[in-house]
């Protein structure tokens, strides 16, 4: 069959207009939609999920020990921070989310729901599948919004800061601030962030059947343990986060670096760790700010703590 | 039918249409209870005696049917809200399942939602055949003369064409795919099976390549959303998740080839 004769992408049977770019790769599209759910997107979930753990795990006593990181949380988080190129790999994550958010959508248009005659258990997945997709694209927008673009929406207004002005770490502290300000937020994140886990580890168990790896219902059925296994991982990681994050008592010198970070800046980019090859601002006293310093040559805690009274920059 | 007897009697909504494009509407009517009555022959009563419980003469209704035992899938229909045939469908079951029949709470008759209505619960359902016909749905031969035996199939190769020759195109997984729409591009479960069932035919083979082309395209098997209610109406419980596994499989190689070798 030659390319001339592709259906219209639109997904409308009477559709005539002339095959686009779109309607001759069709299968491609959907592919890279099946990929860049599971791969960028869905590994990075995994990792951010399970970083975010971490700030329960760190504040069990008993676990807390086996670590020599006090603060286990701002450690990973520091770490991520400095990755070379987090720019690239940030624009190469919205690129992945975008696409597969407008396919997503434009896909989700053709469905007509049934669940009310239809009451299989895969109709209901099928159905919780868009939902749960519509309302993570909702909630991973409004959460990089707030927190790493630090945009005041109204009451959201809880912007993420890895450092105060002085050094101080806030990783903690500012997440434990965001979903401390109201009941709402962690309600928000709760139900946001298990639609993220359910969307993938769904999306996982279809993708299987879709790129025809699991073939039979018996393949199915045990992909399907493997998925509900690692949904359920995640919505432990999920959940335990959001624990971690209300039970945790902000300490005052974190809240009044907070403070003096959320006064004095308007744009992140003045207080984000400087990429490579960036100068460091120097401060009055001729010392180099704790947040852009490589961790080896940071300031020790008591100059820190000396630094404390620094406005903010 | 006697009035006076109304535990023996009861009722049945039909959607009406009186042509395409028309405006649908309900009619009730009252039927005499018989034990294992099935939906066509209450059909049959219906149009010997066309009077409404309000007392209205009306025009028969119309229904397609054929075999009467399920195997042509001409009388298929929605009853109580689910996708079935009329023939096999039992209104002893259809009140055991739904709590229907009452005056209250009639048996429901409608068209399948899924394809154009030609009149009352007779569809149109064209459109599956013509998808047959874009897959190219047969084993191509290029004249009368003798081909010789045919090559031999495994047990399990034969076990699966089996199943997947009973489809009788009756459009139930269609009705029930909450991909499908009457004005989407969508082919269905019922083509996905057919593709496979004509795939793994030796000589049906030779055209696989045609027939994963069609599937690449907007509408086909990257359309499905594995909600696998096919599988489950399916009245001849044919393996449709299987085979949806197996053309996704296909595709993907065949893609995969197409990308490397540059073949259309």
């Amino acid at each position: 069959m030659s390319q001339t004769d592709s259906k219209c992408c639109c997904g409308s049977k009477s559709c005539s207009s002339e095959p686009c770019f779109m309607a001759k790769n069709y299968f491609l599209f959907r592919r890279l939609h099946s990929l860049s759910g599971i791969i960028p997107v869905g590994v990075f979930c995994i990792v951010h999920l399970f970083t975010n753990f971490q700030i329960m795990i760190q504040q069990i006593p008993f676990v807390k020990d086996l670590f020599n990181e006090a603060d286990i949380f701002q450690h990973e988080v520091d770490f991520i921070h400095s990755l070379p190129a987090l720019l690239f790999i940030e624009i190469g994550l919205w690129s992945a989310i975008g696409f597969h958010a407008l396919l997503g959508i434009a896909y989700t248009m053709q469905w007509k729901n049934n669940t009310t005659h239809y009451q299989y258990t895969n109709n209901k997945r099928y159905a919780l599948q868009r939902i749960t997709g519509i309302i993570a694209l909702i909630f991973i927008f409004v959460h990089v919004a707030t927190l790493r673009w630090r945009w005041n929406l109204g009451f959201l207004n809880t912007p993420f800061y890895a450092h105060g002005p002085d050094g101080t770490p806030l990783v903690t502290a500012s997440t434990a601030y965001a979903l401390q300000a109201s009941w709402f937020m962690s309600f928000f994140y709760l139900i946001g962030a298990l639609s993220v886990v359910y969307h993938w580890s769904n999306g996982l168990w279809t993708a299987a059947i879709t790129w025809g790896v699991t073939i039979t219902p018996a393949a199915q059925k045990r992909w399907n343990m493997v998925c509900t296994a690692l949904g359920v991982a995640l919505a432990i990681f999920t959940v335990g986060a959001v624990i971690g994050a209300n039970t945790y008592q902000i300490k005052p010198h974190e809240m009044k670096a907070l403070q003096a970070m959320m006064a004095g800046a308007e744009h992140y980019e003045e207080h984000a760790m400087p990429m490579d090859g960036e100068e460091c601002p120097m401060l009055k006293d001729g010392k180099m700010p704790a947040d852009c310093c490589p961790t080896d040559i940071a300031p020790a805690k008591e100059e820190v703590e000396a630094a404390t009274t620094q406005p903010a920059h | 039918m006697t009035a006076s007897d109304a535990k023996k009697n009861f009722y049945i909504k039909v959607k009406r249409q009186d042509g395409p494009g028309k405006n649908p509407y309900y009619q009730t009517f009252e039927l005499p209870y018989k034990p294992n009555l099935n939906i066509i022959s209450c059909l049959q009563a219906i149009a010997s005696n066309p009077v409404t419980i309000d007392g209205k003469q009306v025009a028969p209704v119309v229904w397609d049917c054929s075999c009467l035992e399920e195997v042509c899938g001409a009388c298929t229909m929605v009853m109580g809200g689910k996708v079935g045939q009329s023939c096999s469908t039992l209104v002893d079951e259809l009140m055991e399942r739904d709590g229907t029949g009452s005056k209250a709470n009639p048996i429901t008759l409608e068209p399948m939602s899924k394809f154009p209505v030609v009149r009352d619960l007779f569809v149109d359902r064209a459109s599956m055949f013509n998808n047959l016909k874009d897959i190219k749905g047969w084993v191509p031969i290029d004249g009368t003369h003798h081909l010789g035996g045919g090559p031999r199939e495994s047990q399990e190769e034969q076990d699966l064409r089996y199943a997947l020759s009973r489809c009788m195109t009756c459009g139930c997984c269609l009705e029930a795919c909450p991909q499908f729409s009457l004005e989407g591009n969508f082919v269905g479960a019922q083509v996905f099976g057919q593709t496979l069932y004509f795939n793994m035919h030796e000589t049906g083979a030779t055209l696989k390549d045609d027939r994963l082309n069609v599937m690449q395209q907007a509408g086909g098997i990257s359309d499905c959303g594995n909600a696998q209610n096919c599988v489950e109406v399916c009245p001849k419980e044919l393996p449709l998740v299987e085979a949806i596994a197996k053309i996704g499989r296909q595709t993907t190689v065949h893609s995969v080839k197409q990308f490397f070798t540059g073949k259309k």
